[in-house]
This record gives C-alpha cells, sequence and structure tokens, in this order.
C-alpha cells in the first residue's frame, strides 16, 4: 500500500454504504486518493504499521463494526501522540446520544448520522470533505 | 382516607401489638387500684382490730369500778363508770359500722351487743341493790351469772378479733397471689409483643427486600431494552439506507433508460424507504423519551414559539396569519417542550394547508390553579369520536396522500406533557379547524 499520498481514509465494514460514500465523494470529485480498508483490525495495521509516516489527510470511521468496533479505532487514533492530529469523523447509524458522548470524550473531530436519504448523505460528505481537505490544514 | 401499601400481615402484626398495649396499660391500671383497695382494706382491719382492744379495755374497767364503788361507796366513781360505759357504747357502734359488710362479724357484734346489754342490766340492779344492801350487791357483783358474762364479752371480742386477723392474712395472700398474676400476664403480655414487632421488622424488611429485587430487574430490563432499540436503531436503518441510496443511483445513471413509468416507480420505492426511515427515527424518539429524566428551567415560552415558528416557516413559507397572544412563562424541560411545540406548530401548519386563509392562534390563560396553554387553527379538524385515538402511537386521523405524518408526533407531545404530570387534550370540527390545550402541573413561573 505504498499510494503516493492517502488523503481520505475510509473505514467501513458495510460495502453498500461504502459504496454509496465513495460515490458521494465522487461526486463532489474528493475521492481521488481515496482508500477503501473493510476491517477494522486490517485499518488498525495499515495506520500503525512499521515505517509508515503516509497518514491520510481524514479519516472516515464507522461506529458499528464486527471485532473491533469503531469507538476502539479511534480510542487507538486519538491515544498515539503522532496520530492524533489526523482529523477523525466518525459515521453511524444512530444517534444514540451515548455513543455521540462517548465519541466527543475520546476528541472526534465531527460525527454523522448517515441518513437514510441518499442526497442528504452528499450535502453532508459535500460540507465535510470540503471543510477538511480544504479549510482545515493538519499541522504536518 | 390514608392508602395503605404495606403487607397485610405486618398491618395485623401491628394491630394486634397496639391492642396488646392497649391491654397492658388496662393490665396495670387494674393492679394499682387493687394495691390501692387491698391497702386500704389493711387500714380498714387495723382499725377495727384496736376497737376491739379498745372495747375490752372498757368492759374490763367497767367491771374495775363498778367493784371499787360496791367497796368504797364512792359516789363519783358512778360518774367514771358511766364514762366508759359511754366509751364502749361509742366503740361498739364503730365497730357496728366498720364490720357492716362483714355478715359473720356482725353476727358476733349482735352477741355481743345481746351480752353486753345483759351485763349493763345486772349492774343497773347491783347499783340498785347496792342502795339497799351492800352486802347483797357484793354477792350479786361476784355470782357466777357476772363472771359468766365477763367471760362471754371476752370470748366475744377474742372471737371478733381472731376472724379479722384471719381476714387481714386471707387479704395479704390474695394480693400476693394477685400480684404473681399481674407479673405473669404483664410479661407474657410484653414478650408477645416484642416478638409480634420482631415478627412485623422481618416483613417489612422482606418487603423492601423484594422491592429492590424488583427494581433491579425493571433496571435490566430497561437495559436490554435500550441495547434493543440500539440495534434496531443501526440495523434496521442500515438496508434502508442502501434501498434508498442504490436506488437514488439507479435513477441517476439509468434514469433516462427506465422511461417515465420507470422512473414513477423508482419514485415510489424512494419514498416509502424515507418514510421507513422516518418512522423508525420517530420511533426511537419516543422510546428514548420514556428513560429521559426531566431537566427543568425556565422558559420564555412566547420568545420560543417565535422562534420555532420561524425555523419551520424559514424552508416553506406560507401566508398564515399568526396570532400570537402573551404567554406565562413556565417552568419545564426545555429541550422537551420545543419539542412539544415544534409538533403542536407543525400540525396546526400542516392541516391548514388546504385553507385559503389560515389562521393560527397561539396563547394562553388561568384555569386549574395552573397557565393552559393552546394552538388553534382553522384547518381541515376531525371528528371528536376518534378523539381518543389522536395522541396514541401510529394512530392516524388522515391518510398519508392527504396530509404526510408517521403518528407519532401527538403520541410524543403527550407522553412529554405526562411526564411533566400534566394533560393535554383538544377540540375539533370537521373541516373548522382544532384546537390543542395543554398544561403542566408545575405552577407557572
Amino acid at each position: 500500500m505504498n499510494d503516493p499520498q492517502v488523503e481520505i481514509l475510509l473505514i467501513e465494514d458495510n460495502p453498500d454504504d461504502a459504496e454509496l460514500a465513495i460515490r458521494a465523494l465522487k461526486k463532489k470529485k474528493l475521492a481521488n486518493n481515496l482508500l477503501h480498508i473493510s476491517d477494522s483490525e486490517e485499518a488498525l495495521e495499515y495506520l500503525f504499521g512499521e515505517g509508515n509516516n503516509n497518514y491520510p489527510k481524514l479519516i472516515l470511521l464507522d461506529l458499528k463494526m464486527p471485532k473491533i468496533d469503531g469507538i476502539q479505532v479511534l480510542k487507538r487514533i486519538k491515544g498515539d501522540p503522532d496520530k492524533k492530529v489526523i482529523p477523525v469523523v466518525m459515521l453511524t447509524s444512530s444517534k444514540e446520544e451515548k455513543d455521540i458522548v462517548e465519541s466527543y470524550n475520546l476528541g472526534v473531530n465531527a460525527y454523522i448520522v448517515k441518513p437514510v436519504q441518499f442526497d442528504k448523505f452528499l450535502d453532508v460528505v459535500d460540507q465535510l470533505g470540503m471543510f477538511w481537505l480544504l479549510i482545515n490544514q493538519p499541522p504536518k | 382516607m390514608m392508602k395503605l401499601y404495606i403487607d397485610k400481615r405486618a398491618l395485623l402484626g401491628f394491630i394486634i401489638a397496639l391492642l396488646i398495649l392497649v391491654l397492658l396499660g388496662y393490665f396495670s391500671y387494674r393492679n394499682n387500684n387493687h394495691f390501692i383497695a387491698s391497702r386500704e382494706l389493711g387500714f380498714h382491719a387495723t382499725e377495727v382490730l384496736n376497737h376491739i382492744e379498745q372495747t375490752q379495755t372498757n368492759t374490763v374497767r367497767v367491771e374495775e369500778i363498778l367493784a371499787k364503788y360496791i367497796i368504797t361507796g364512792d359516789s363519783t366513781l358512778l360518774n367514771a363508770y358511766n364514762a366508759e360505759v359511754k366509751k364502749a357504747a361509742q366503740h361498739y357502734a364503730s365497730l357496728l359500722e366498720f364490720t357492716k359488710d362483714n355478715k359473720s362479724q356482725q353476727i358476733r357484734i349482735d352477741s355481743f351487743k345481746l351480752v353486753g346489754r345483759r351485763k349493763f342490766e345486772l349492774h343497773k340492779k347491783i347499783i340498785s341493790a347496792y342502795t339497799v344492801s351492800k352486802s347483797q350487791a357484793g354477792l350479786m357483783i361476784n355470782s357466777i351469772e357476772n363472771k359468766n358474762l365477763s367471760v362471754k364479752i371476752t370470748s366475744v371480742l377474742s372471737s371478733m378479733r381472731d376472724e379479722e386477723n384471719r381476714l387481714l392474712s386471707q387479704r395479704l395472700r390474695d394480693g400476693q397471689i394477685e400480684i404473681k398474676y399481674f407479673q405473669t400476664t404483664f410479661s407474657t403480655l410484653m414478650i408477645s409483643t416484642f416478638l409480634i414487632l420482631v415478627g412485623v421488622f422481618i416483613l417489612i424488611n422482606n418487603s423492601f427486600k423484594s422491592r429492590l429485587i424488583a427494581e433491579e430487574k425493571i433496571r435490566v430490563v430497561n437495559q436490554e431494552l435500550e441495547a434493543f432499540t440500539y440495534s434496531v436503531s443501526h440495523d434496521l436503518r442500515a438496508p434502508l439506507r442502501s434501498i434508498r441510496g442504490f436506488t437514488e443511483v439507479l435513477q441517476e445513471e439509468f434514469g433516462t433508460v427506465l422511461g417515465k413509468e420507470g422512473n414513477r416507480l423508482l419514485n415510489i420505492v424512494m419514498r416509502n424507504a424515507s418514510r421507513m426511515g422516518q418512522l423508525i427515527d420517530d420511533l426511537l424518539d419516543f422510546s428514548r423519551l420514556g428513560r429521559k429524566t426531566l431537566t427543568f428551567s425556565k422558559i420564555q415560552i412566547h420568545q420560543l414559539v417565535t422562534e420555532i415558528i420561524q425555523e419551520l416557516t424559514v424552508h416553506e413559507p406560507r401566508n398564515v396569519k399568526w396570532e400570537i397572544l402573551h404567554m406565562n412563562d413556565i417552568r419545564a424541560d426545555a429541550n422537551m417542550m420545543r419539542q412539544v411545540w415544534t409538533n403542536l406548530i407543525s400540525n396546526a401548519l400542516k392541516y391548514t394547508k388546504k385553507v385559503d386563509v389560515p389562521i393560527i392562534e397561539i396563547g394562553s390563560f388561568p384555569k386549574y390553579g395552573t397557565t393552559v396553554y393552546y394552538v388553534k387553527d382553522n384547518g381541515v379538524g376531525f371528528d371528536m369520536k376518534y378523539s381518543d385515538k389522536l395522541f396514541k402511537v401510529f394512530q392516524r386521523l388522515h391518510n398519508n396522500q392527504e396530509f404526510e405524518g408517521t403518528g407519532v408526533g401527538l403520541a410524543l407531545v403527550q407522553r412529554i406533557i405526562s411526564k411533566h404530570n400534566g394533560k393535554i387534550w383538544a377540540e375539533a370540527r370537521v373541516n373548522e379547524g382544532a384546537s390543542f390545550f395543554f398544561y403542566l402541573n408545575n405552577p407557572t413561573v
């Protein structure tokens, strides 16, 4: 996995949700350097693997995944002195308060409830990608 | 009347313990009275004995004085004689009075009286004989008859003394038996009260324990329910998202190939997927509300209503004639109040859609010692015979083609208001509009 520069890392186990997200990002021309990993364990290996200094500019993280869930992945990222600067946006199906509170406590940068309506999702992705990729410059 | 929540057996135990306490009080009171009475009886007996002794002394002295008189002829001794007789008569009268409730003593006193009278008459004869013959009187005083009378008097008096002593010791014995009886009863009652109270304590303790266990069960069930709604919220929404999302993609990429009818069908799929999503969201809101605790703060209703109207009409301008009257502030949960007003106002907006000049009036008035708030519209209204269905989940009085909705809004509103110990009701007529009234039990700020 030696891409020149991964801009967005999408960690999502549901292939349908992933496809819709990638489509939305493509539509907004934000999917040029997108990497999709469907397994959270693999994603952690990618991020914390030996000699990998190639951090993505933005991580889109699904909350509910088998084995290691989104909260645990978030905990690992935000607990690491080097990687905690990477903006993480939590994607989830629910607006359960406990998840939202927990995610913010762990230092998530944004929290998005995946809407049933796809066009709404497009809007969300649009705002999201624009802000984190263009406006917000993470420290090198 | 006070409502009882206590175990029936515990209540019975309490009642029995109370009755025993009353009984104990009664026993103590009675025992005390007995004690006082037997002490008085004791005094009485001593008094009687005293009078018997005195009478005995008097009769002996009367005999002595008379003998002296016969020997000396000193007429002053006659006065002394009379004085002693009088004293004896007084003691006799006292004894008669003191023993009037004792038949056997009365009989003895009667025989004393008889012997005494005979003695007195004999003495009278002796005194009158003395004026005739001194020796004759001397013979009479030493006669066997007079001596027998003296012996009889002494024996009657001593039998009276014996009887009284017997009575006294009898009373003492009775008193002791009574005290023992009282002590036994008292301690039995005491111990049974103690045991009953211990039993009642155990019962109450057990009922508390079972209540705590029940509460724990409810907590577990609530947790399960929470986990259930959580997975419903996640797992039910995900496939819907795909249905809706990919239908949209299909329409975008192959819309031109599918033609007009194909697109119409796709729209139906998308609309229903969205509606199902809305239903799930509303239902989750509704179930989540049950678990929420209220956070009270002062709310400026007038300002809140103005804000909500602005939010609701910003994307969908309407030519509604608004009549917002003055409204009192209220203490309630701010988020929930916002939900209540948003639902009521958006309902009013929704159901006045087909009216030419929609008028929505919002205000309050004092009633039931609190403030009643209302939202009144001139929309389609509804038939009052269905009013009981109005606040039930998924119950709708209009179909989805006419007016969109999931039938959760008013159920949610009612749940919020009942969480605030309040009440909501509606008045309406078909095609003449509807009014919704509610009050919270919390006094107006």
